[in-house]
């Protein structure tokens, strides 16, 4: 085509290639007939898409209402409900042919699942698996794209398939990712032991999004007991090292000090800073070395970690560990990390340098320092000043008395002193040091706000002897001089503990006198005395007693009794009064228990319980002769003691009742009184008849030969009749089948049989293989009989064959629950075998009696 | 007596609505189904529920819209059920302040829902 003749001209000055204008046409069409079909394509499967959406919800709102009548089915339902629901189910099974309501009712099951909860998800559970919607999910874990086998995994999972638990462990270690995830969580989800097998077997890396995924899905599980996940710490598999480490974190499992110690020494940091993360949790003190060991190699987040951890664990052991990270690193967040850790430890050990200015000078007699300042000193020496003119005895003690609110006012405060806090004193004192070798005046000044006050101890030494007033003019005068003398001073200091008590020689009476001055005693009225039996007391500790007791002595206290009742038997108005004798009540206690009656509680003792003697109330017998017969009262009392005696009461005027009664018995018959053994025998056919089974066939056969009473013989033969059968229950189960036999019974099956097809006919037999009883049995036998078809007579028999076993299975089950009840309500040893030798006891004891 | 007690179920889940209407039902309720807030109102305006049970997140209409409507527009005390998902905190507190009478999360237990709506009728009749 190209090279014919051209349908346009040429512009020179662009060089086209000569193409025919055929060729373009043919081009336009082509590229309109593919746009044309790939807009088609796309309409049609937008159209498709949308049609089968439309079809899958109309199928959901056809299928939801089943859905819920088989929800909310209950077995109790009247008989209308169970036809409605049977034939529901006959409809259901018939639209689960079709692989699109198989697909839907997947979806509204999975859909109803994340909305419901309670018994109605269990419900929902259990109806996916009785539609057998699960098998479609165990079709998709074949299925070679990763997308169907994920989603299959998923409904499974959901839906709570635990059989599909050995399935899905397969997957966790699949190439493909999201399977491999899915399987993981399936794992932990469908099984408590799940996490175990996960953490066994997984070679991939855990994502920390799955990681917190499958923490979510242990945390939700019902009644999890979890594992010691420390098994874990060995693992080969770092993500699993982590996780473990996580886990153990979040159930607080601190047995598991020794590992996460080791694992500091770990070549990966992540797992180094876990494990810090965990030994600081844990609070685990012993990690200290090591951390310390390992501080070196780790990277910079590693590192802070370390000193974090120290920050929480360290003392002040730690310090010189600090310091020396402080020196030897240049890096800022390691060095400035070290500082805050060390003031930490101990709070402002190290000051602020950066832009602090130092070179602050002042000369005084410029008088250019702050009025504050100025303030400060001139209320110092006007103090030292009324405090010599106040107690030149004793400087000490006064001027400790007077500067303390000085102290006070100028914001020298008393600082508590932690433990190992010696370092931080001596750095303290190292700084002061710093500030005071610069003999300005000034700097001395501002600096002396924080310093503890010292004072002369003793007075007449060389420094000393100057006085106060020497003092003051030293310090005002020649301040050079009197720095080298307050450092050569000895001091008096307060001694404070570890705890902030302090730990200075108090008077321990006068401290202890001033708390009882205080005491209201009437408020310890309540409180029982204690006496000490110790010989030996402090003279002060007697003389605060002494005046406690005189203080006691002025109240009243009331005591309460608390006596053994099972000794102390009284009258209910019969108290004892003890103690307070002007309270005392005339009591029946006789003179000689007086004399023993205990002066204090403290003094009652057994024995003198003992000696109490009690007025116990008598209860009156009423004489038998007092008893009457009472013939309206509503029960009937035999008085046969009464009639015998009644022979010799002719004169009783009550005698007429007694000869009715006399006549009335007459017409009784006559007691038939057996000696023991036979009650004995009796009793025992009695247990027997009642508890007995089988076993006791040889047992009766003896008791047939041994026995002469005919009567006996003839029970005896009964029970050996009624044990020679399988069981009792056989025989009750018998009764019923022949009973129910003879009734016409309905059946909702065989109604339903009248209007079905022959493939409704096998889903109900099918149906009734699930449901059905005794009453499905005789159907299906008829059926058997009756049925022309071949494939319904097929399956009945098939039916009937299972169904028989179930029902036989059920049978036994029942009989053997019921053979193990009564098994545990005997003894082990035979019962009859006890019985017996018990009445031949009696017999041999009676029979030694004259 | 909870026979024939008209409910307003507003829910826009069609078989979580579906669910709870049938299981409602069954419990001896007459129950009304509103997909949306439209609805909701246009039934509101005809008549008024003896309970109103619904959903927070509604197209058009929020739950908390609908308390504010019922009490402050319509002023009517109906007892008012939300169902909130779990999580779903502020808008809660949010609707016990506008006057809602209780809430239930999802997922939803029905026999749950049963109870609550049921306490809530006794408390009106008290």
């Amino acid at each position: 085509m190209i090279g014919k003749e051209l349908t346009y001209q040429n512009i020179l000055l662009i060089s086209a290639p000569k193409i025919h204008t055929d060729l373009l046409w043919d081009l336009t069409f082509l590229f309109v007939g593919l746009a044309i079909l790939y807009f088609m394509g796309i309409f049609f499967l937008r159209n498709t898409i949308s049609n089968k959406a439309a079809k899958v919800s109309q199928r959901k709102k056809e299928l939801s209402p089943m859905v819920n009548e088989f929800l909310f089915h209950e077995e109790d339902s009247d008989i209308k409900e169970k036809t409605n629901y049977l034939n529901l189910r006959i409809e259901i099974r018939e639209l689960l042919r079709v692989d699109l309501n198989r697909v839907v009712l997947s979806e509204i099951l999975l859909d109803l699942s994340r909305d419901v909860s309670g018994d109605t998800k269990k419900r929902l559970f259990k109806l996916y698996q009785d539609l057998d919607l699960d098998k479609d999910a165990f079709y998709k874990l074949k299925s070679w794209r990763w997308e169907v086998v994920s989603k299959g995994i998923l409904e499974l999972t959901q839906m709570q398939v635990t059989e599909s638990y050995s399935f899905i462990i397969k997957f966790i270690n699949d190439k493909r990712s999201t399977i491999r995830k899915q399987a993981e969580i399936a794992t932990v989800t469908l099984k408590h032991e799940g996490i175990n097998y996960f953490l066994d077997t997984t070679k991939y890396r855990i994502s920390e999004w799955q990681q917190l995924k499958l923490l979510n899905v242990i945390r939700n599980l019902e009644d999890y007991c979890p594992p010691r996940f420390k098994a874990w710490l060995t693992s080969k598999n770092k993500d699993v090292v982590l996780f473990a480490m996580r886990l153990i974190k979040f159930y607080n499992q601190n047995d598991a000090s020794a590992s996460l110690i080791e694992l500091l020494k770990h070549r990966n940091n992540q797992i180094k800073q876990e494990a810090i993360q965990c030994i600081k949790e844990f609070h685990i003190v012993e990690a200290l070395d090591t951390l310390k060991l390992v501080f070196q190699k780790g990277n910079m987040d590693v590192k802070i970690s370390i000193l974090e951890a120290i920050a929480v664990l360290g003392s002040a052991e730690e310090i010189e560990f600090l310091k020396h990270v402080e020196a030897k690193y240049a890096d800022f967040a390691i060095k400035s990390k070290a500082i805050s850790v060390i003031n930490r430890i101990v709070p402002e050990s190290i000051m602020p340098t950066e832009n602090i200015d130092n070179g602050l000078e002042h000369d005084w007699n410029k008088k250019t320092v702050s009025s504050d300042i100025d303030d400060k000193k001139e209320m110092v020496i006007n103090k030292a000043k009324e405090f010599s003119e106040m107690d030149k005895d004793n400087p000490t003690e006064s001027l400790e008395k007077e500067i303390a609110p000085i102290s006070l006012s100028t914001e020298i405060k008393e600082e508590t002193v932690e433990p190992h806090s010696e370092d931080r004193i001596i750095k303290k004192r190292e700084t002061i040091m710093d500030d005071i070798r610069i003999p300005e005046e000034e700097e001395l000044l501002v600096n002396l706000d924080f310093l503890p006050i010292v004072v002369a101890q003793k007075m007449g030494e060389k420094d000393i002897s100057l006085g106060q007033e020497n003092f003051r003019y030293r310090y005002m005068d020649d301040e050079k001089h009197d720095i080298e003398y307050i450092l050569q001073l000895e001091v008096n200091f307060e001694e404070i503990g570890a705890n902030g008590t302090n730990t200075d020689q108090i008077e321990p009476k006068m401290a202890e006198l001033d708390i009882w001055e205080d005491l209201d005693i009437s408020e310890l009225h309540f409180l029982p005395i204690v006496t000490s039996n110790a010989n030996t007391q402090d003279e002060a500790q007697k003389s605060i007693d002494s005046d406690l007791r005189s203080d006691i002595g002025k109240h009243t206290v009331h005591y309460e009794q608390v006596l053994p009742p099972q000794k102390i038997e009284q009258k209910s108005n019969e108290k004892i009064q003890l103690g307070n004798k002007d309270k005392e009540t005339p009591s029946p206690i006789n003179k000689e228990q007086d004399s023993k009656r205990p002066n204090s509680i403290s003094e009652i003792n057994g024995e003198y319980i003992r000696s109490l003697k009690v007025e116990h109330d008598t209860l009156d017998v009423v004489p038998r002769d007092n008893i009457k017969y009472e013939p309206q009262q509503e029960y009937f009392e035999w008085p046969l003691d009464e009639l015998d005696s009644s022979a010799d009461q002719t004169d009783d005027p009550e005698n007429e009742s007694h000869l009715e009664l006399e006549d009335f018995l007459k017409h009784l018959p006559k007691p038939k009184y057996y000696n023991n053994e036979i009650l004995s025998v009796l009793q025992l056919l009695d247990l027997i008849e009642a508890l007995g089974d089988q076993r006791e066939i040889p047992l009766l056969h003896d008791i047939m030969e041994q026995s002469k009473m005919d009567f006996i013989k003839e029970r005896a033969k009964e029970l050996i009749k009624r044990f020679s059968r399988k069981d009792d229950l056989y025989e009750v189960a018998w009764e019923l089948d022949t009973f129910q036999d003879n009734i016409v019974e309905y059946n909702i099956f065989e109604e339903l049989f009248t209007t079905c097809d022959t493939d409704s006919k096998i889903i109900l037999m099918k149906e009734m293989l699930v449901v059905g009883d005794q009453k499905e049995v005789r159907f299906l036998k008829k059926l058997l009989r009756e049925e022309t078809e071949q494939k319904i007579q097929n399956t009945a028999k098939k039916v009937l064959r299972q169904l028989q076993e179930r029902l036989f299975k059920e049978e036994k089950d029942f009989l053997e629950q019921a053979k193990n009840e009564m098994e545990s309500k005997t003894d082990t040893l035979p019962l009859e075998q006890a019985f017996l030798n018990e009445a031949r006891q009696r017999d041999y004891d009676n029979s030694e009696l004259p | 007596m909870i026979e024939g007690k008209k409910l307003l179920l507003a829910e826009d889940d069609n078989l979580l609505a579906a669910l709870l209407r049938y299981r409602l039902e069954k419990g001896g309720y007459q129950v009304s189904l509103s997909k949306d807030g439209k609805e909701v109102k246009e039934y509101l305006a005809e008549e008024v529920p003896d309970i109103i049970v619904s959903d927070i997140m509604m197209p058009y209409f929020s739950g908390i819209e609908l308390i504010d409507f019922v009490r402050n527009e319509l002023g009517s005390k109906t007892p008012i059920i939300i169902i909130s998902s779990a999580g779903n905190e502020e808008n809660v507190l949010t609707a016990f302040e506008l006057g809602a009478n209780d809430f239930i999360s999802k997922p939803v237990s029905p026999s749950e829902l049963i109870v609550r709506v049921k306490r809530e009728l006794n408390n009106t009749k008290i």
